[in-house]
């Protein structure tokens, strides 16, 4: 076990060393000069020169690499080209507002999706199996920024209970929730329809079994049935599927969060990429890749502990 | 080890390749039984015939601009209501659809051919090309595909090409895997090896053993894709990044309704409604022909 662990966490710094790489000469190799993205379109050719150089964009490579790579393992991801500022320090504003609403949307996934996909599978066929299954299928697709704008319109601008705009100052966290509510919930209700589609077709699986007929023969009680005998063996594989969610819902975060006008890093790599900011696009998305693999490797871990019964190899 | 049968299963069907055994199918039922799979055919072949008759459908000019008609709610002249600049925005909206279904579309067949090609020799050659190949793989995953695309657009330029590359690129390496997988199965039996010992080129037994067995049951999972690459294509559009105005796309239209929110709602609210019916429809095709085929999954939904 020991040893397993230490091989994701040497595969997961690998991970985010190869990111790193591709980023790194992507940006590099495909067309497009941030040093005209810094200086605009008219700068003269010899102030592009001297900004280059300054820039050490012109320096081979393989050197531009090494010099990035050394201060990378420092800590150091360099300045961004248009706001000056050090990646790091930017990173570091933004990264919590993602991670806070990431985990809030899987929260709401979690707590809309299981209890509906187990009333789905405890009612199975009935009026509401039906009524979830429509609503699973339509809201599994539908993208989450247009959840968020309809959110957006009728909790935001017609009935006006929630903020529109901003995520709130982190010294006040009754804002932070409050303007934390619409954003989860625009992430987490696909996400909900998709645990719900999870959790009643393991629970319909597990509820077959011959010890829930045995549970059942002992008299024990349906509650108690589905909840401790059943349920609990249906959300192995719902916890496995978790790793994967967080990685969409990353992604999903970029655009919630310009429909509500949060801070994160979604915005921020949507901005330095428009911007050809270089050093703040390869900051962010090893920030975002090494997160979405150390989430994954984390459910890997939690697998074995929820079920003594799988072993590492 | 020895688990529960039961749970042997589940445990190894996480890193096990799907078997083609399981793609083919065994018994002939017609999905075409499910009134869900009937009625998305149905609103999908409306859906592609408004994009491709847009000219003759659209009530008006997607582009001609009215500017006492400004904002204006849905009324009888104009179902959906008008924009900032007063075009009608139903009429956006069906030229949008050419362009997010052709982007979905083509963007799906452009990381089709890289992901068979890739995944099948990475599959069948083996050796270093397939770890160098599926390391790649394993890294790309890792980051979320919208960001690859946004990546690849800030590279590559925004434009209605540039697009289809960047968002066949981003899905490519989901599609590499899926292919790959069922190769490592294929290849183990005797008629391929037959096929070896023969001294058949690999070439050939690439292209007339491997790939007949291969694609077909890829273009059935990459419809599920297809709307993968509609939503990504909107997002980037939606972001700015993607389709530039003033030509039409449903992200585009969802950007611009947006800004203009509390006053002309009706811009998002169609916009976003045509694109979620899409995706769903395309969802629930994908799903029943992905079941169709595998008839593990079968047995589930029979079960329901």
């Amino acid at each position: 076990m020991t040893k397993y662990i230490l091989l994701r966490v040497v595969y997961l710094f690998l991970t985010a060393f190869a990111v790193l790489t591709i980023v790194f000469f992507a940006l590099r190799v495909l067309p497009g000069d941030p040093v005209y993205a810094v200086l605009g379109g008219e700068a003269p050719p010899e102030i592009v020169e001297q900004t280059r150089h300054e820039l050490g964009f012109d320096r081979p490579l393989y050197e531009q690499f090494a010099i990035y790579l050394s201060s990378f393992i420092q800590g150091d991801l360099g300045v961004s080209l248009q706001s000056k500022r050090p990646v790091a320090e930017m990173i570091a504003m933004m990264l919590p507002h993602t991670v806070l609403l990431a985990l809030a949307a899987i929260a709401t996934g979690l707590i809309i999706g299981v209890p509906l996909g187990v009333m789905a599978a405890v009612k199975r066929n009935g009026w509401f199996d039906s009524l979830s299954r429509i609503i699973g299928v339509s809201f599994i697709a539908t993208p989450p920024f247009f959840v968020a704008i309809i959110l957006l319109l009728v909790f935001g601008f017609w009935i006006g209970a929630f903020p529109i705009v901003g995520a709130g100052e982190w010294n006040q966290p009754w804002d932070i929730l409050h303007a934390l509510i619409l954003p989860a919930l625009a992430l987490g209700i696909p996400k909900a329809a998709h645990m719900m589609r999870f959790t009643r077709s393991y629970m319909l699986e597990v509820l077959n079994e011959d010890y829930i007929r045995t549970a059942r023969a002992k008299g024990l009680r349906e509650r108690v049935v589905v909840f401790t005998h059943a349920l609990k063996n249906a959300l192995i594989p719902v916890v496995t599927i978790l790793g994967n969610q967080l990685g969409q819902v990353i992604g999903g975060a970029v655009l919630i969060e310009t429909v509500f006008t949060r801070p994160g890093m979604g915005r921020l790599v949507v901005e330095a990429i428009s911007g050809r900011d270089f050093p703040v696009v390869q900051g962010t998305i090893v920030v975002f890749s090494f997160f979405v693999a150390t989430s994954n490797m984390l459910v890997d871990l939690a697998y074995g502990l929820i079920d003594p019964r799988v072993r590492y190899r | 080890m020895l688990l529960p049968k039961r749970f042997r299963k589940r445990v190894t069907a996480r890193i096990s390749p799907i078997s083609i055994d399981e793609c083919i199918p065994t018994r002939s039922e017609s999905i075409w039984q499910r009134p869900d799979v009937r009625i998305a055919v149905i609103v999908l072949v409306v859906i592609t015939l408004l994009a491709i008759f847009a000219p003759l459908v659209a009530p008006y000019d997607p582009d001609l601009q009215n500017f006492r008609n400004r904002n204006k709610p849905p009324t009888l002249d104009h179902l959906c209501g008008t924009d900032y600049y007063g075009r009608d925005v139903l009429s956006r909206v069906i030229y949008g659809a050419r362009v997010s279904l052709a982007i979905g579309f083509l963007a799906t067949a452009f990381a089709m051919l890289i992901g068979v090609t890739l995944g099948v020799s990475a599959g069948f050659l083996g050796g270093r090309l397939e770890l160098v190949v599926m390391r790649f793989v394993d890294v790309m995953m890792a980051i979320p595909m919208i960001i690859t695309g946004l990546l690849m657009v800030a590279a590559l330029g925004s434009g209605f090409q540039t697009l289809i590359v960047a968002i066949g690129i981003s899905m490519t390496p989901r599609l590499i895997r899926l292919a790959r997988a069922p190769v490592l199965v294929i290849k183990q039996r005797e008629y391929i090896q037959a096929a070896r010992a023969l001294g058949l080129p690999n070439r050939i037994i690439i292209f007339s053993h491997i790939i007949p067995q291969v694609v077909p049951p890829l273009i059935v999972i990459a419809t599920l894709q297809v709307c993968h690459a509609i939503v990504i294509e909107a997002s980037i559009s939606f972001l700015g990044l993607g389709i530039q105005p003033p030509m039409s796309s449903w992200g585009g239209l969802l950007k611009e309704g947006l800004r203009n929110l509390p006053s002309a709602p009706w811009i998002s609210l169609t916009a976003g409604v045509v694109l979620t019916i899409t995706v769903i429809v395309l969802n629930i095709l994908g799903d029943a022909l992905r079941d169709s085929l595998d008839p593990r999954l079968r047995g589930r939904i029979r079960a329901q």
